[in-house]
C-alpha cells in the first residue's frame, strides 16, 4: 500500500519552522499501518498548487489512497524566474497588495476552492483512488471537508497540541489518528 | 437528447444569428434539444466555473466544450458582484462585449516598470500580463482545464467532445499545448466563421461524435 500526501507546512510536517519528519502526521499515519508514503507537500502551499501537482506533475493511480491539505483561498501561485512560486496575503509588494485589495474577493476565493475541491475529487475518483480531503482554512465553513485542521483557538478540533504557528509532535499524533479513523470508515 | 455547449465567441455565434450557429445546426441534425452558456471573451476558467459549479452535467446526454485562449482569465467585479472576463489583446480590438474586460496592450508590453498604488485600478492586469502570466503558466492552467474538464464528465458518465479555436489568430497564433478532438479554426478564413463555416463545423462534429461512439 501506497499513500500520496499534499499540502502546505502542516502536511511537511513543520515545528517552530522546521519539518520534523518522523514526527508529522503522514509519517505516523503511515507507520501505523506500515505502509510506502509518498509526501509532496511544501510550505506556504496553495490550493493551486496541490491541484497542479495532482493533474500534472503525479500519477495517482500509482497509489492507494491521498490525502490532501487545503489552506487558505487567497494564496495562488505563478512561475517566477523558472519555478512555480507561492504568493500569500503577506507580502511587501505594492502590486500584490492591489491584487489582495482591488481585484480579489472572497466570493472569488471561495469559488476558486470548490473547483479545486472538486477537481481534486473527480481525479481521485476517475482514477479509483480513495482520497481525504482536509483544510487547515478556518473560515471554510462554505465547503464540507473530510477534516479540519485547527489550533487550540479553534473550536472546531481544540485537542490538537500547538506550540507556535503549527502542531508539535503530539498534535500531529492526533491528526494522524483521526485520519486514520476516517480511513478505516472507508474501507 | 439534450446537448451542452460552453465556449466563447465561436460557439456563442459572433456575426451569424443562432440559426446558422454550429450549436444549433448540430442540435437539430441529432434532433436533439440544447442549452448554450457561450460567451464571447470567454475564457477557461468560465468554461471549468460553469462546468462544475453552475450547471448539473447530469442533465446532459452530451458536452462539447470549446477552449479558447489560455491567457484569458475571470474575476469578479468589485463593484457589481459579477464574473468578468479578462482578455488581453492589443490596440485596435474591439470586443464588443459587455462581460468582458478588453485589457490594451502595447505592442511589446509595458516596460518592466511597476507603476504606483494608485494607478493600479487601471493597470493591473496590464501588470499581470507583464509581470506574472508566463507561458508555462498558461499551458500548466490549459492542461489542468482540461484534464479537470474530462475527469468530470467521466465520471458522471456524461461523453465529452473537446474542441479549440485558437483564439486571437488575427493577432498572434497560439498553439494549443494539449490536444483537442477538434479545431473550430479549421474551416474558417476570417476571425470567426460564417453561415456556412458553422455548417461545415457542425457536420464535422457529427461525423467525429458517430466516429468516437459517443451518440
Amino acid at each position: 500500500m501506497k499513500v500520496y500526501f499534499d499540502g502546505g507546512s502542516w502536511t511537511r510536517g513543520l515545528q517552530r519552522g522546521e519539518p520534523i519528519k518522523e514526527e508529522s502526521f503522514p509519517h505516523q499515519f503511515c507507520k501505523t499501518l506500515n505502509c510506502d508514503y509518498d509526501n509532496v507537500s511544501t510550505k506556504g502551499s496553495s490550493n493551486m498548487r496541490v491541484v497542479r501537482q495532482l493533474l500534472t506533475e503525479y500519477d495517482i493511480s500509482g497509489y492507494d489512497l491521498a490525502i490532501f491539505q487545503f489552506t487558505q483561498p487567497t494564496r495562488l501561485e505563478y512561475v517566477k524566474d523558472g519555478e512555480w512560486t507561492s504568493q500569500r496575503t503577506t507580502h511587501k509588494n505594492v502590486f500584490w497588495n492591489a491584487y489582495y485589495k482591488d481585484i480579489y474577493e472572497d466570493l472569488y476565493g471561495q469559488t476558486l476552492e470548490k473547483i479545486h475541491m472538486e477537481t481534486v475529487r473527480n481525479t481521485c475518483k476517475a482514477n479509483g483512488v480513495p482520497c481525504i480531503i482536509t483544510t487547515t482554512n478556518q473560515k471554510s465553513d462554505y465547503i464540507e471537508y473530510d477534516y479540519y485542521m485547527g489550533n487550540s483557538t479553534w473550536d472546531r478540533h481544540p485537542r490538537i497540541e500547538m506550540d507556535g504557528a503549527h502542531p508539535n509532535g503530539k498534535g500531529y499524533r492526533t491528526i494522524a489518528d483521526d485520519l486514520l479513523k476516517i480511513y478505516a470508515n472507508l474501507l | 437528447m439534450r446537448i451542452y455547449f460552453d465556449g466563447s465567441s465561436w460557439t456563442a455565434y459572433k456575426g451569424v444569428e443562432e440559426e446558422d450557429s454550429y450549436p444549433y445546426k448540430l442540435a437539430k441534425s441529432l434532433g436533439a434539444e440544447y442549452d448554450n452558456f457561450a460567451l464571447r471573451g470567454s475564457s477557461n476558467h468560465r468554461l471549468v466555473r460553469n462546468l462544475l459549479l453552475e450547471h448539473d452535467v447530469t442533465k446532459y446526454d452530451l458536452v462539447i466544450l470549446d477552449f479558447s485562449d489560455r491567457k484569458r482569465l475571470e474575476f469578479i467585479k468589485p463593484d457589481t458582484g459579477k464574473w468578468k472576463q479578462v482578455i488581453r489583446v492589443q490596440k485596435d480590438y474591439e470586443s464588443g462585449a459587455n462581460e468582458t474586460e478588453t485589457i490594451i496592450l502595447e505592442e511589446n508590453y509595458r516596460k518592466k516598470k511597476w507603476v504606483s498604488a494608485q494607478k493600479y485600478k487601471k493597470d493591473f492586469w496590464t501588470d499581470w500580463y507583464s509581470f506574472v502570466y508566463t507561458n508555462e503558466m498558461g499551458e500548466a492552467h490549459e492542461k489542468i482545464h482540461k484534464i479537470t474538464c474530462q475527469n468530470h464528465c467521466d465520471i458522471h458518465g456524461v461523453p465529452l467532445l473537446m474542441t479549440c479555436h485558437r483564439s486571437l489568430s488575427r493577432y498572434e497564433f497560439i498553439e494549443p499545448t494539449v490536444k483537442y478532438d477538434y479545431y473550430l479554426k479549421k474551416h474558417c478564413k476570417l476571425d470567426h466563421p460564417d453561415a456556412e463555416e458553422h455548417s461545415k463545423i457542425a457536420s464535422d462534429l457529427e461525423a467525429l461524435l458517430y466516429q468516437q461512439n459517443k451518440i
